[in-house]
């Protein structure tokens, strides 16, 4: 039975990965969700209905579906991607949907005076949607964006089922030589959370500062 | 019945209640008039404890009501404060009704849980129906309140808070929030109970109601009493200038409506 | 090498009925875990509501179970518990840790449905000399249920999808019949087409049923 204090420093380098995967995510994510999430203002009715579907079906399989889902389905239609690809493209397809009904969400939670104000200075629709609605609606979903960021690091730990290293595998690998899973575990745990609250943290500074400003 | 000595009341840095002295004998209709922000609502939430005061002493029919015991202050236990809100009952302007209960359940709600040994359904039920009948709502025991027209919801918490069998009614501003055509159905039942000698401390806006229904009229601004007397003393020959600034607003109002008499005819 | 890839639909339906044992073991462990949650988060909310240190320990109890993934815990469970003496099997660690981490995300629900009642309907409870505790449970409680609703129901779907993690220990649900379909033939691509499918189609279910609770509360009693 090995020492499990001495892994850590192993453990620590694992934790770098999962941030380094979480990052690439997270970059990817908010392109395409907030691409997506804004595009379904601007497109006709029939677009934003496919645009509905697709969130939809992505929110609706859980990610580790997913994962397999895309592990098999790129090289069936000739693509092919290693496993780190793979984690990355379910991963930010997945977080990409919340972003883009987080973006969606703001913007559809503006109060519907604004788009009439801004016509009324003498605005046109595609306008006011750029410099009055889009930038409220962007200061409007921060909360929820950076409440976001935990879950796409939460989510990394499933890129260990195909096989990345990360911190959920490198945990299990400890594990197994230590025998010492409980002690293991918990530091792997612990490790995690270190990483997730701060941006838990911000994004509950985040929403109170909103909160105040929204309620006087 | 009531005697309130010296009360003060901050929030934060803000004093709402700056020693302010109340006495209502058993019986007594008071209605207390004044401007916002003049310390009238602070001072009825105080008689019912749900505002803790800084300092002051409330008695209600002898009893020392204070939040920490006389003798050992210590905090009194819940049980106790509770039992004491139940002697008070209170009526307030945004009416309070349970949504999620019909009518008859909002008034046996309180009886059945603080009386939960002694009282059996039939009984409180019947008891409640008696109450509804009084304010003039006996067929709507089994509606829902979202079905209610303002004036009514607040007749059933007014029911409510008589099912409790309380000492005094204590009345905050109950018809402000309500449509002017509303209002007169609720000021009958509140005049009503003043006659069949309930001991009443009534926060109004409605003038010719201090002045019809009211023994003594008190006048408060900026957390002290400035004004008492009887109705015609107090509301017909003002002494103070604040008082009669604050009455000059409700001449304002009237003449405007004396003017509309005059050209559309009284009702 | 797939060049021209041909759907291989009949292999696909031909092993659909082979999803129904999984479907249900999916649900069994669904139904596990929301017992657990909705205890443990009814218990969490209202433990936060009182000014004690039991408020404290809710309070970190939920932030430990929001700032760790839910495979983590299970694996904590499952494989760590067994060191510190405690056996339990894959079905009660799985339920356990799906419906522990809700618990958490729960209890926030409630406690946003909590708040959202508003404060006269406490002052007109103990206006009329109810004790707190009575004014809790026979005024605030309904009503924050019924605030809830929405926000619950969205986390139920969230709770169906999370049962696919119990995978990773072996219990035979969607997924891992999924998995063991596919590596046993070439098409592995539909079956995991089906297995999304059959997600899609649970959550849309439960999401109509939840729906339509939310409608029955608005009209009962």
């Amino acid at each position: 039975m090995g020492n499990v204090g001495s892994a850590l420093p192993y453990l620590l380098q694992a934790s770098v990965m999962t941030l380094r995967l979480a990052i690439v995510c997270i970059v990817l994510a908010t392109v395409i969700g907030v691409g997506v999430g804004f595009l379904g203002a601007l497109v006709g009715r029939a677009a934003e209905a496919t645009i509905l579907a697709v969130i939809y079906i992505l929110r609706g399989i859980p990610i580790l579906a997913q994962l397999f889902l895309v592990y098999f389905g790129l090289p069936f239609f000739g693509i092919f991607v290693n496993s780190y690809g793979v984690a990355i493209i379910a991963i930010s397809l997945n977080m990409g949907a919340l972003v883009a009904e987080i973006f969606r969400g703001a913007l559809l939670s503006l109060p519907r005076a604004q788009m009439d104000a801004g016509l009324a200075i003498g605005l046109r629709p595609r306008q006011v949607l750029w410099k009055v609605l889009l930038p409220q609606a962007l200061v409007a979903a921060m909360p929820a964006y950076v409440s976001m960021m935990p879950v796409t690091i939460k989510a990394t730990a499933l890129a260990s089922v195909i096989g990345i290293w990360e911190l959920t595998l490198a945990s299990k690998e400890i594990a197994a030589q230590t025998l010492d899973t409980f002690r293991t575990f918990g530091y792997a745990l612990l490790l995690y959370f270190m990483l997730c609250y701060p941006f838990t943290l911000i994004g509950r500074y985040l929403e109170r500062r909103s909160t105040a400003f929204h309620s006087s | 019945m009531i005697s309130v000595s010296g009360l003060h009341k901050s929030y934060g840095g803000t004093s709402v209640l700056q020693g302010v002295d109340l006495a209502v004998g058993r019986g007594e209709t008071v209605v207390i008039i004044g401007p916002s922000g003049s310390g009238k609502t602070t001072l009825l939430r105080c008689l019912n404890f749900l505002v803790e005061y800084d300092s002051g002493q409330i008695h209600v029919d002898g009893k020392l009501m204070w939040f920490k015991d006389a003798a050992c202050s210590a905090r009194r236990p819940i049980r106790e404060i509770a039992a004491d809100r139940a002697e008070i009952g209170m009526v307030f302007q945004s009416f309070n009704l349970f949504p999620h209960r019909t009518v008859l359940d909002n008034i046996t709600m309180a009886p059945l849980t603080v009386r939960r040994g002694s009282l059996a359904r039939p009984e409180a039920e019947r008891e409640a129906r008696r109450l509804l009948e009084r304010v003039g709502l006996g067929d709507k025991a089994s509606a829902h309140p979202a079905t209610l027209s303002g004036g009514q919801q607040q007749r059933v918490a007014i029911a409510r808070a008589l099912a409790m069998n309380p000492k005094v009614m204590l009345f905050d501003e109950v018809t402000s929030a309500l449509d002017p055509e509303l209002v007169d159905e609720v000021l009958s039942v509140i005049r009503q109970l003043a006659e069949d000698g309930m001991t009443m401390v009534v926060v109004t806006h409605e003038i010719p109601f201090a002045l019809d229904v009211a023994d003594r009229v008190i006048f408060m601004d900026q957390g002290a009493v400035v004004e008492e007397g009887p109705p015609e003393r107090v509301l017909l020959h003002p002494e103070t200038p604040r008082l009669k600034a604050f009455l000059r607003r409700f001449i304002e109002m009237n003449r405007i409506a004396r003017r509309m008499t005059v050209e559309i005819g009284a009702p | 090498m797939n060049q021209n890839p041909r759907f291989d639909l009949s292999f696909m339906l031909r092993h659909v009925p082979d999803f129904g044992p999984a479907i249900l073991t999916a649900l069994e462990v669904f139904i596990a875990a929301l017992a657990i949650a909705l205890v443990v988060g009814v218990v969490l909310a209202l433990a936060r509501v009182t000014r004690t240190q039991l408020a404290w320990l809710a309070a970190a109890y939920v932030e430990i179970f929001r700032n760790t993934p839910l495979l983590m815990q299970l694996y904590f469970i499952f494989f760590g518990l067994p060191i510190a003496g405690v056996m339990i099997s894959p079905f009660v660690s799985g339920s356990a840790a799906i419906g522990l981490q809700h618990g958490a995300f729960f209890a926030e629900i409630l406690r946003g449905g909590i708040a959202a009642v508003r404060r006269d309907q406490r002052e007109g409870g103990l206006a009329l000399g109810m004790l707190p505790s009575q004014v809790m449970r026979q005024i605030v409680l309904p009503q924050a249920l019924r605030n809830s609703l929405p926000a619950a129901g969205n986390q139920l779907v969230l709770l169906l999808q999370d049962t696919s993690f119990v995978s990773t220990i072996g219990i035979f649900e969607i997924t891992l019949r999924g998995q063991t379909i596919a590596e046993r033939s070439a098409a592995s691509f539909e079956m995991f087409v089906v297995v999304g499918a059959i997600y899609l189609l649970l959550s849309a279910i439960l999401s109509l049923a939840a729906r339509g609770l939310e409608f029955a509360a608005a009209y009962a009693r």
